[in-house]
């Protein structure tokens, strides 16, 4: 896998990929830019090869060639001069930052230029991220920083001003599905897993076990009770879709499938849901008559419970407590 | 030597460069000739509105020898250590990473040397908001009366962070937003001077999307430019920006206008697709329905701040959608905007709003809708609708008249012993044993009852019985309150017998009165009925005052009349189609609550 940064940054961003390849070429790197985009959309591969590019003494066709001893080295995150910061646990802190910036201050060991990577730019702390601001506006020396960052939004906005904000298209859905198609996960779940992330490498771990699948199918039993306003929507909950729940990641994951079940409700209802974007192919009947029975307040109400779900999990509200009473508020509002 | 960024290499050098900050550069300059300068400055203002690069030039000219009209020379020896950033007596901090007490008292330290080089030694701590309280304080004696010939020049983007007592010791200069244009002109500036051909349109676009700052104008033009080989077209620009091409949103609102959900939602299907920034399409089209919404006001303030860039469709739309359609949109968006910051699925929120923002009429004013969409009903013409509403008021007022004089003769041959003209009593007399029922004390209270004391009372009611002594709680047991006002409650009871009982009791008047004192806090008249005649005596009670009821409604259509062609009257006129808005089943809801109230035609 480490081997293919530059293939992956290569499919999943040509354009972009490409664009900094030129500049690297004609000498017109910035100091420092943001990327922004949805996980997985190839920021951190953009960022190591343009490192790569920087340092690698066999550059063919102005790409990297990822042979040479510096790509190995920078691929292995053993190069001096590139230095990489990931979150430690849930941010990262001013000990990391004050890290980076004594590198900063140091010239380049073996070259004359500096690379920063600080992946997850919006888990700064403030302190972190304010005492960011010098280095990044006049860095001295020849250095080059990359922030990644999920959501332009979360980062400061003193930061976003000195630097040139990348934002990464999502991945076309297109390519996505060929992928996934073609590395034997079954069509039936492409979509959903494409509508809840766009990294697949995560889709790839899913797909290993059978975890996705069988939630995929409770929900679906689930969603066929809640049609008929059949009340064993509650029970069914304890019964069988807890037990599949075992950790807080997965938690997101069901509450990110049930938004999208809905959401194919709410497509169906306006005609915009076309055969190829189906998520859960397997309960199109019923999909389609609650798409009928319900009517366009009450999908939007339930929408509105849906997407408050996150909001309950951030304050630490009991995963089961929040999706049984997710299913009585549908079933109250489904009989409204 | 690497490339360096634009904002780097254009910062200003001298006042005159600060764009968009005239008052302050001015100020500054005329302090520096008239050699009034203070030992401490504070600068505060949006990021990329030039406190930085006022903050150095400061530096320069306090030091420079060779100062012109309050300029820097740029040219000496110390102008350009200073550029350099080798000058030993100006000093830059960044208070972000050195915000404890420590580094303060370094400095506070040091700044008791006199200056080496240069005449004076400067201070210019930036990012000042970071230092921590501790800091602050320590750096408080320091900056009130700092050693000869000692500066502080502090820079923050967030003033509120600064303590009161810092602020006071500074002379504080608000730098303001840079307005789009000064921002074109000085891109223009650059580009000429770098001899990069631009586009008009893509400018402009930069010019407002960099919100008043002008490194961030500078930083997307860099990029712009290195996206398109030293040239700056429209679509780089659009591209770099993230913002939403102006057609895309045109189509989306006209589509939102036009209830079309279906096509809306497509719309945005492709617009994610496209990898934009959900967060950032709010954004682009709350400015839009701004720019409507303004431009229905003043067309020439929009064209000012959009720079010109106004389409046809534009101008169409803006007279096609109503203000109150454009509010409940922007309503919408802010809702939006806030939970978008902490979500994962920005896009089942931007669908569940388009849902909404297409159906906004049917939910507030569902009579309204079928005649206000698409188009918004003319202002000033009388639609059909409104003359057969007319007819039918005054028809109605000519009814009402004549049923007024029939009732104006009635009291006289009924009269009563109490205020209200009460034809009613003997009836109610004929079948309740010869009870005698309290109808002059109900009927004031029943004038002004309200739901909501009735609620009040119905609440302490428990808590009154409790209060109540064993013998007199059995005689209550069975009673409840059916309507109060300020002044009084009535209390109906389940059977005659304990209601004749009760009322005999004074004692037990007396202990209710005084509990509810002290429960509530008032001392309401308390008035017994027995429940079989409750009703009668509602009924009778509305009967009754329906006359007085009524002169309320014959007034209202007597003062529509004169101004019948202004379609502004028609939502005081009560319709003969909406029961619920007539008088007399107003009064009733009042009364009784529109919760038991049920409205039969007849």
């Amino acid at each position: 896998m480490e081997h293919d940064i530059v293939n992956v940054a290569q499919t999943k961003q040509p354009t972009i990929f490409a664009q900094f390849m030129n500049l690297v070429k004609n000498n017109e790197l910035s100091h420092a830019y943001l990327f922004t985009g949805e996980d997985g959309a190839g920021q951190f591969s953009v960022a190591m090869g343009v490192a790569m590019r920087l340092f690698c003494t066999n550059v063919q066709n102005g790409v990297p060639c990822g042979k040479c001893s510096e790509c190995v080295r920078i691929m292995n995150y053993d190069h001096p001069d590139v230095v990489i910061t990931k979150p430690d646990g849930q941010s990262i802190k001013v000990d990391q930052i004050r890290h980076v910036k004594s590198e900063f201050t140091k010239s380049a060991m073996e070259g004359s230029k500096k690379v920063f990577i600080i992946s997850e730019a919006e888990k700064m702390t403030t302190g972190a991220a304010n005492s960011l601001l010098k280095f990044i506006e006049e860095p001295t020396g020849n250095v080059v920083s990359f922030l990644i960052s999920k959501n332009r939004n979360l980062v400061l906005p003193t930061i976003i001003s000195r630097t040139q904000v990348v934002e990464f298209p999502s991945l076309s859905k297109k390519l996505m599905v060929a992928e996934l198609q073609s590395s034997g996960v079954k069509p039936s779940e492409v979509n959903l897993m494409i509508s809840i992330t766009n990294s697949l490498d995560q889709i790839k771990a899913w797909s290993k076990d059978d975890w996705f699948a069988s939630t995929q199918k409770l929900l679906e039993k689930w969603f066929t009770y809640l049609v008929k306003g059949n009340a064993m929507a509650m029970p069914f909950i304890q019964m069988s879709l807890m037990p599949l729940i075992t950790n807080k990641d997965r938690q997101r994951i069901v509450i990110s499938m049930m938004l999208s079940l809905f959401d194919d409700v709410l497509e169906t209802k306006y005609g915009t849901l076309s055969s190829d974007r189906v998520k859960y192919p397997g309960i199109l009947a019923e999909t389609k008559q609650a798409a009928v029975e319900w009517n366009n307040d009450q999908i939007l109400a339930m929408l509105d419970e849906l997407l408050d779900m996150n909001g309950s999990m951030a304050v630490n509200v009991n995963f089961q407590n929040i999706i049984e009473a997710l299913t009585l508020k549908i079933l109250a509002i489904g009989q409204s | 030597m690497s490339y360096q960024a634009l904002y780097r290499v254009w910062r200003p050098q001298r006042f005159d460069e600060i764009v968009g900050q005239s008052i302050i550069t001015r100020t500054l300059k005329n302090a520096l000739i008239t050699k009034q300068t203070s030992h401490a400055y504070l600068f505060t203002g949006p990021r990329g509105t030039g406190k930085t690069s006022a903050a150095k030039i400061f530096a320069k000219a306090v030091n420079c020898h060779y100062l012109k009209d309050g300029e820097p020379c740029n040219q000496c020896e110390t102008c350009k250590a200073i550029n350099e950033g080798s000058l030993n007596d100006v000093i830059e901090i960044d208070a972000a990473s050195n915000n404890g007490v420590e580094e303060i008292r370094d400095i506070r330290d040091k700044a008791k040397y006199a200056p080496t080089q240069a005449d004076y030694k400067v201070y210019i701590i930036d990012e000042v908001h970071m230092l921590s309280t501790g800091a602050f304080n320590a750096l408080l004696k320091t900056l009130e009366e700092p050693p000869a010939n000692v500066i502080f020049i502090l820079a923050t983007t967030e003033p509120h962070k600064i303590p009161a007592t810092i602020i006071s010791r500074t002379q504080k200069f608000d730098f303001k937003r840079i307005k789009p244009q000064d921002i074109l002109e000085r891109m223009e500036y650059i580009l000429d001077q770098k001899k990069v051909e631009y586009d008009d349109k893509a400018l402009k676009l930069i010019a407002k999307a960099a919100e008043g700052g002008m490194r961030d104008a500078l930083s997307i033009l860099d990029q712009a430019m290195s996206y398109g080989d030293n040239k700056i077209t429209y679509e780089n620009a659009l591209l770099v920006t993230g913002s939403v091409t102006n057609e895309l949103l045109t189509t989306y609102i006209e589509q939102v206008v036009n209830k079309d959900t279906k096509s809306a939602l497509i719309t945005i299907q492709k617009i994610l697709d496209e990898g934009k920034d959900a967060s950032r399409f709010i954004e682009d089209l709350t400015s839009y329905c701004q720019d409507i919404l303004l431009y229905q006001q003043d067309p020439g303030i929009v064209e000012e701040m959009e720079l010109g860039i106004i389409d046809d469709k534009f101008k169409k739309l803006s007279g096609q959608i109503s203000d109150q359609e454009i509010y409940q949109i922007i309503n919408e968006l802010n809702d939006i905007s806030n939970s978008l910051r902490y979500t994962a699925h920005p896009d089942v929120y931007l669908e569940v709003l388009t849902v909404k923002i297409t159906h906004l009429d049917d939910a507030p004013k569902p009579k309204a809708a079928g005649t206000a969409a698409p188009q918004p009903a003319p202002q000033t013409t009388v639609t059909p609708q409104v003359t057969t509403e007319i007819q039918q008021l005054t028809q109605e007022v000519a009814k009402l008249k004549s049923e007024l004089d029939t009732l104006k003769q009635a009291p006289t041959t009924e009269t009563t012993t109490i205020s209200t003209p009460e034809p009613a009593k003997p009836s109610v007399d004929a079948h309740t044993m010869d009870n005698h029922i309290e109808l002059a004390k109900i009927y004031p209270i029943l004038g002004k009852a309200t739901r909501k004391q009735l609620n009040q009372f119905k609440e302490v009611w428990p808590d009154l019985m409790k209060a109540l002594s064993v013998t007199q709680r059995a005689v209550m047991h069975v009673s409840s309150p059916v309507a109060a006002s300020a002044g009084g409650v009535i209390v109906a009871f389940e059977y005659p017998f304990l209601y004749q009982k009760a009322q005999g009791d004074t004692d037990l008047k007396d202990a209710l009165e005084n509990n509810l004192d002290r429960i509530v806090g008032k001392a309401p008249q308390i008035v017994f009925v027995p429940e079989n005649q409750w009703p009668d005596i509602r009924k009778e009670y509305l009967t009754n005052h329906k006359d007085k009821l009524k002169k309320a409604v014959s007034k209202n259509t007597e003062n529509a009349d004169p101004k019948v062609d202004s379609a502004d009257d028609e939502p005081d006129n009560p319709t003969e189609g909406d029961p619920e808005s007539q008088p007399v089943v107003k009064k009733a809801a009042e009364i009784f609550g529109t919760d038991i109230l049920d409205i039969k035609d007849d």
